[in-house]
């Protein structure tokens, strides 16, 4: 039985983007203007003495003062050209400068990772270890840059090497304590370890954070992750009413504070907060509140009426909840292409293509790009075994499924679900009797630990298989099946009415058999 | 005022005390970028060629024209003019060689003119500034690069041993004479014992090839650490500008996210800071890259990183960093560049 993912709880846990995407984003942007706007240069000189005299000197002093000033123009791109025109009197800065302004000549770093089918191609290439190697190697001109070490951290928490990602986040984090981005990072990577406490403290101890609403923003949801109470609630609720920060400074706290008012029963307010949170959202404030109206239902949201970039969690939420698997499945390849290391996006996907949609290939494939990250993560690892079985592949599943100790696994869903899709693979694999064993021992462990939702699945799935040998299942189980309530869960509703469709059908074609033999 | 009626610019064909005679008027003369208001003339006596910057004081009515009261615009004219020849003669007296220095300093009084009287200077002629000669074609031409590089070094310690802060060091502004390379326009920079027309001012350069903390309005309040630090900066852009061909000042906003940048961003100088160390890592990366000799490579790209550091308090060279007063002191910049323009000079280092 595949792993449901934890759809329970959502935080606004800050995202661990490269350094230039999140610059982009604008989750950089100064909090408060203390600087008078730039006047900028007119360049008349420079455009004079370049017409005067046009030579790779003066050239080069326009292009350099053009760029100081952020100008570009039609004489410009002249002083480039020439540049271009006269490769071999020109410096090779000067010609990538000259192709930067004239937007030719292909100075990417890397090409565009647009699918997971290329992502799962590249990542049997040595693509991101020389990446690694490369920025290793400008060691001698990145000293004490904390940025270089965190991207290092990044890259190496999405090939899934743990311990370097954490030692590099920890140089960065030595370097440069108070800045904004290493913090957020810092804290994002640790709680992707499952260090939340880390996660959290950073942030609590952290000077920066109380006159910061992005730190902020982040500890308060750390604070609840951790079933505490953040500190910090009067200083965010202070900088929102402050209208000293702008609107989209202040979404992800305010989507912060408005999901820790709802908890603690505060809807009114909860509601107030969200609203300012969708004044100018980011995509994580957008995908909470997304996340947050699936339940409550506060406002009429249109999650692409605003013009948030990257938002694919929030499109993922929406048409998850809209039941559009397909579309769902889409949103979640581009939000885990865009943040390569995350889980969540796996689990949606996989939950959509295997359990709706019944595409055990795409399940398989999206489990796989998962696994890049997270290596041994037992929900990723019972989840592709689960769809391999059910495609039949047992062989393979059971090599993901010896990965996993299931009496080490501390989480009581997991170590269900595992049991159970055992069984599954042992049914599939022609051993109906040892898989049986396993789904009743899957129930009697979710009876034990209370947990009626993984009774119900493992039961489900076990009719399921029942009826797929036998064309048949036992009036026992079929009374079971029947019990179940299944109205206030949208996967037991939809598995409860596989079973039973599969049942009637069963029941239909006996009856027609039965006519025929009379 | 039209040209016409502007005795600045009706001196051709005048003869001035010493026996030059004005020859030709040019439109604009390399390291004389206009630091105020002048019309610039070739002079000759004898074989002797010359340049002559003439002060145009009836510029003083268009900027009345903008609400500035006459007074004031005159006396700020009179002073830039004298500031300039003053510190010339400064710099002449103290044998500054590396600077491009006033040769003679007077006045011509053109009859017929509301205005008649107009100072000039006179300067030694330049074959044009380092832009004209400066290629990246020709391996030879590391050893001019450095040698050029050396010499303006030498021309700012010699300013500095004077307390002169030059301020404006830019491609366009060091001239060519035959082989030698010197510092030309003066009349921006800033002068401790020598009350200047901006001593307000925190810079008085070229914005397009300021150092950063100035870009991002940050600039310490002591005088020699703002300025002298500021030259260090401009020393070190310049050994960029000559084997690039590109400003320090480019590269780090190249390098730099645009939300981030002087002209984007409004934050704090602090606020901004740790990003800007990773834009100059990258410049400094960049600018080592182009350079094939190891040897050169990293004698240059420390060079270049001590001198254009981002923050002013960690610039200069490290041995020095305890000196109080002479923090910025070139002597050890001037001497590695000596010694690297001899090694590729004498093929020592095989460029």
């Amino acid at each position: 039985m595949s792993t449901i993912f934890e759809n329970k709880q959502r935080r606004v846990i800050p995202n661990f983007r490269s350094l230039k995407k999140t610059v982009e984003l604008g989750e950089l942007d100064a909090n408060k203007n203390v600087l008078d706007p730039f006047v900028k240069d007119d360049l008349e000189s420079y455009y004079k003495d370049f017409s005067e005299d046009k030579s790779i000197g003066t050239a080069g002093d326009l292009i350099s003062a053009a760029i100081v000033n952020n100008i570009f123009n039609p004489i410009v791109s002249d002083a480039a050209q020439f540049i271009l025109n006269n490769k071999k009197e020109s410096s090779s800065v000067q010609i990538q400068i000259a192709e930067k302004i004239l937007d030719i000549g292909d100075n990417k770093i890397r090409p565009n990772i647009e699918t997971i089918d290329e992502l799962l191609e590249l990542s049997n290439r040595p693509l991101i270890h020389n990446r690694i190697r490369k920025i290793k190697s400008l060691g001698k001109y990145f000293d004490h840059n904390p940025f270089l070490y965190c991207e290092l951290s990044r890259l190496y928490s999405i090939i899934g090497q743990k311990e370097s990602a954490i030692k590099n986040i920890k140089v960065a984090i030595g370097l440069a304590p108070n800045n904004r981005y290493i913090l957020r990072s810092y804290a994002r990577l640790m709680s992707h370890f499952g260090y939340i406490d880390s996660a959290h403290d950073i942030l609590r101890k952290n000077i920066a954070t109380k006159h910061d609403p992005w730190l902020l923003a982040s500890e308060i949801a750390f604070a609840s992750l951790r079933d505490k109470t953040s500190n910090f609630i009067k200083a965010g609720n202070e900088i929102i009413a402050s209208n000293n920060f702008s609107p989209f400074s202040i979404s992800e706290l305010a989507s912060s504070i408005g999901s820790v008012e709802l908890t603690n029963g505060r809807r009114k307010r909860s509601k107030q907060l969200l609203e300012s949170a969708l004044i100018q959202p980011n995509d994580n404030s957008l995908a909470q509140v997304e996340w947050i109206n699936n339940k409550e239902e506060f406002f009429d949201l249109d999650i692409k009426r605003f013009n948030v970039e990257l938002n694919y969690e929030a499109l993922t939420l929406e048409s998850y909840n809209a039941k559009d698997w397909k579309k769902a499945i889409e949103n979640a390849e581009k939000w885990f292409i865009d943040m390569p290391f995350a889980k969540r996006p796996i689990m949606y996907a996989h939950h959509a293509a295997s359990f709706f949609l019944q595409d055990y290939d795409t399940a398989i494939k999206f489990c796989k790009v998962g696994l890049i990250s997270n290596p041994n993560d037992p929900q990723i690892i019972n989840n592709i075994a689960f769809s391999l079985a059910m495609n039949n592949e047992t062989t393979q599943a059971f090599e993901y499924l010896n990965k996993i100790n299931i009496s080490t696994v501390n989480d009581d869903p997991t170590r269900i679900c595992l049991l159970a899709t055992s069984g599954l693979a042992y049914y599939r694999s022609g051993f109906p009797e040892l898989g049986k064993r396993l789904y009743i021992q899957a129930m009697e462990y979710a009876n034990k630990k209370k947990l009626p939702y993984y009774y119900y699945m493992a039961l489900l799935n076990l009719a399921r298989e029942e009826i797929s040998i036998k064309s048949d299942i036992s009036q026992n189980l079929y009374e079971q099946v029947l019990k179940i309530n299944e109205e206030s869960d949208e996967d037991l509703k939809f598995l409860k009415y596989q079973v039973k469709n599969r049942i009637l059908q069963l029941d239909e074609q006996r009856l027609l058999g039965h006519k025929q033999h009379r | 005022m039209s040209m016409a009626d502007d005795a600045a610019h009706n001196l051709l064909g005048l003869e001035l005390e010493g026996g030059w005679k004005i020859t030709e008027k040019i439109d604009k003369v390399p390291g004389q970028t206009g630091s105020f208001f002048s019309v610039c003339y070739k002079i000759q006596r004898g074989k002797e060629i010359c340049f002559l910057k003439a002060f145009d004081f009836s510029k003083f009515q268009e900027i009345a024209a903008s609400g500035k009261k006459v007074v004031d615009i005159m006396t700020d004219m009179l002073n830039a003019h004298r500031y300039e020849r003053d510190l010339s003669i400064l710099c002449e007296e103290r044998h500054l060689d590396k600077v491009v220095t006033v040769r003679e300093a007077g006045e011509v009084s053109v009859p017929g003119y509301t205005y008649p009287l107009v100072p000039y200077l006179i300067f030694d002629l330049a074959d044009g500034d380092i832009r004209k000669r400066i290629s990246f074609a020709e391996k030879l031409d590391v050893v001019w690069k450095l040698y050029s590089s050396h010499s303006i070094a030498v021309g700012l310690k010699q300013l500095h041993g004077i307390n002169v802060s030059h301020q404006d060091l830019k491609p366009s502004n060091v001239l060519l004479f035959a082989t030698e390379s010197k510092i030309a326009d003066i009349g921006r920079s800033q002068c401790k014992t020598m009350s200047s027309p901006y001593d307000d001012l925190a810079f008085t350069g070229d914005l397009n090839y300021a150092p950063p903390e100035i870009l991002y309005d940050a600039y310490d309040s002591d005088w020699a650490t703002r300025t002298f630090a500021t030259d260090c900066y401009l020393l070190g852009s310049m050994i960029v500008f000559y084997f690039i061909g590109i400003s320090m000042t480019a590269l780090l906003r190249s390098h730099l996210p645009d939300k981030l940048s002087w002209d984007v961003w409004r934050g704090s100088f602090e606020d901004v800071k740790e990003y800007l160390l990773d834009s100059f890592q990258k410049s400094t990366q960049q600018f080592a890259e182009t350079i094939n000799n190891e040897e050169l490579k990293t004698e240059l790209s420390l060079l270049v990183s001590q001198l254009c550091y981002p923050f002013p308090e960690k610039r200069g060279h490290p041995k020095d960093a305890h000196l109080v007063n002479n923090k910025y002191s070139l002597e050890r910049f001037v001497t590695r560049l000596d010694v690297l323009h001899k090694k590729v000079k004498f093929k020592l280092i095989n460029e």
